[in-house]
């Protein structure tokens, strides 16, 4: 090995290690592709946002899969939510021929740094307390419970600000589009703090979600030529690897946990990408 | 633990929110499985294309050190059309088996969603219908590629 065969077997272990953390924390996995793409392989950033949008849906999908058979997922709520998501993006996809890849690394740097803020500020709330549904919730039937792990049993939920959630979930949907990511942190930000949802369920709602929304615009991706076939294979399959293996994991730990893991990972991250976006790399 | 946990709590007026398929199924198994089966078929085609591809290029002569050197078009898009694949898949072309391996996974939450409407018809639940219809029509824009 030395050549594209050797780039195609690191590529895939990459993907391995993006989609076990990506899956732990709720988020697509795609927010480490990119950079892993562009920063450690030297790709295009277009190309490399194509082929992480297709991996998305894998790790999405695969994860997700795992999650609603657990019952952690609420279905309802993330069916009304992917009205939004779709939507959103596709209007991101069309908008990003328009973008040069500057302002792509820019953006994807603010968008980490910006899941970072909410991860510290609430760092450990598993189930937000006093909420009451409010009307849509109530005539939509959003509340839920999600089985207890540690003490059996089940917790109950209420669902709140249903406008408002689904307002920051187009926004969601329009950076998935744009930047080729699941946009977990938006959406999970969108349920955790919105609409009040227990940590756990928006993050395997937010899963849930993730490959709707991925599908959405990974077609135009696709037809657009941006799906690179040798980049995204190793990407997917691997991505798909290490989010079933992080997938397993997750319903053993408790969230401050992944959280805590994933924080310094996201933080440095980040900082190269605006780096790059502002031209000092 | 927080204390305004509730455990064991009796359903407050929403045991409608898990949704049950007819024969007492729950949906959740359903959508499980689909989800599963179809990464599944996605993934085993891309396995199988990447295999085809690792298989014909023979031993490396060059050793590049960006990825941008390797793929096809010098870092730049390539082209893709329906009969291209189609072409590519007959005479055993492995990026278009790839290709066709990403359409199935891009297919793989159309589905989701197309049976999701499906339990929701059954279950007479309109609002959610009309709902979950409409986000299959916008995936069905996404899929076609409306605008590039």
């Amino acid at each position: 090995m030395g050549g594209i065969d050797l780039f195609i077997f690191e590529i895939f272990l990459a993907a391995i290690a993006a989609g076990l953390i990506g899956s732990l924390v709720g988020l697509g996995g795609g927010v480490l592709i990119v950079p892993l793409l562009t920063i450690g392989f030297g790709l295009d950033i277009r190309l490399a946002i194509g082929a992480s949008i297709v991996s998305v849906i894998a790790t999405s999908s695969g994860a997700a899969a795992a999650y609603v058979r657990d019952h952690l997922t609420n279905v309802r709520v993330g069916m009304l939510l992917e009205l939004a998501t779709s939507v959103g993006a596709i209007t991101g996809a069309l908008v990003a021929v328009y973008l040069n890849a500057r302002v792509l690394f820019f953006l994807f740097g603010i968008i980490l740094l910006f899941s970072i803020v909410p991860m510290i500020k609430k760092l450990g709330e598993d189930v937000p307390g006093d909420v009451v549904s409010d009307r849509i919730a109530t005539r939509m039937k959003l509340a839920s419970s999600y089985p207890n792990r540690m003490l059996g049993g089940t917790i109950s939920y209420n669902v709140t600000q249903v406008p408002l959630g689904f307002g920051m979930m187009y926004v969601a949907g329009v950076v998935s589009g744009l930047l080729g990511i699941g946009s977990g942190a938006l959406k999970v930000l969108a349920m955790d703090t919105a609409m009040r949802l227990p940590m756990k369920v928006s993050s395997a709602t937010s899963n849930f979600m993730i490959g709707v929304t991925a599908a959405a615009s990974a077609g135009i991706y696709f037809w657009r030529g941006d799906v690179i076939p040798i980049v995204a294979a190793p990407v997917a399959l691997g991505i798909l690897v290490g989010a079933t293996v992080g997938a397993k994991l997750l319903v053993r730990f408790q969230n401050q946990t992944v959280r805590k893991l994933f924080l310094p990972v996201l933080g440095v991250v980040a900082v190269e990408m605006l780096l790059r976006g502002t031209g000092v790399l | 633990m927080r204390e305004n946990m509730v455990i064991d709590a009796p359903p407050q007026g929403n045991d409608a929110s898990v949704p049950e398929a007819p024969g007492g199924h729950p949906m959740e198994i359903y959508i499980s499985y689909v989800l599963r089966i179809g990464v599944m078929i996605a993934a085993a085609i891309i396995l199988l294309g990447t295999i085809l591809f690792l298989a014909g290029i023979g031993p490396s002569q060059s050793n590049p050190k960006h990825l941008n050197d390797v793929i096809g078009n010098g870092g730049h898009s390539i082209p893709v059309s329906p009969s291209s694949i189609l072409h590519g898949v007959v005479s055993g072309n492995a990026t278009a088996i790839i290709q066709l391996g990403v359409l199935a996974l891009i297919l793989t939450p159309m589905t989701r969603v197309a049976m999701t409407a499906v339990l929701f018809f059954a279950q007479r639940d309109r609002i959610f219908v009309a709902i979950t219809s409409v986000v299959f029509l916008v995936l069905v824009l996404g899929l076609i590629g409306v605008g590039s």
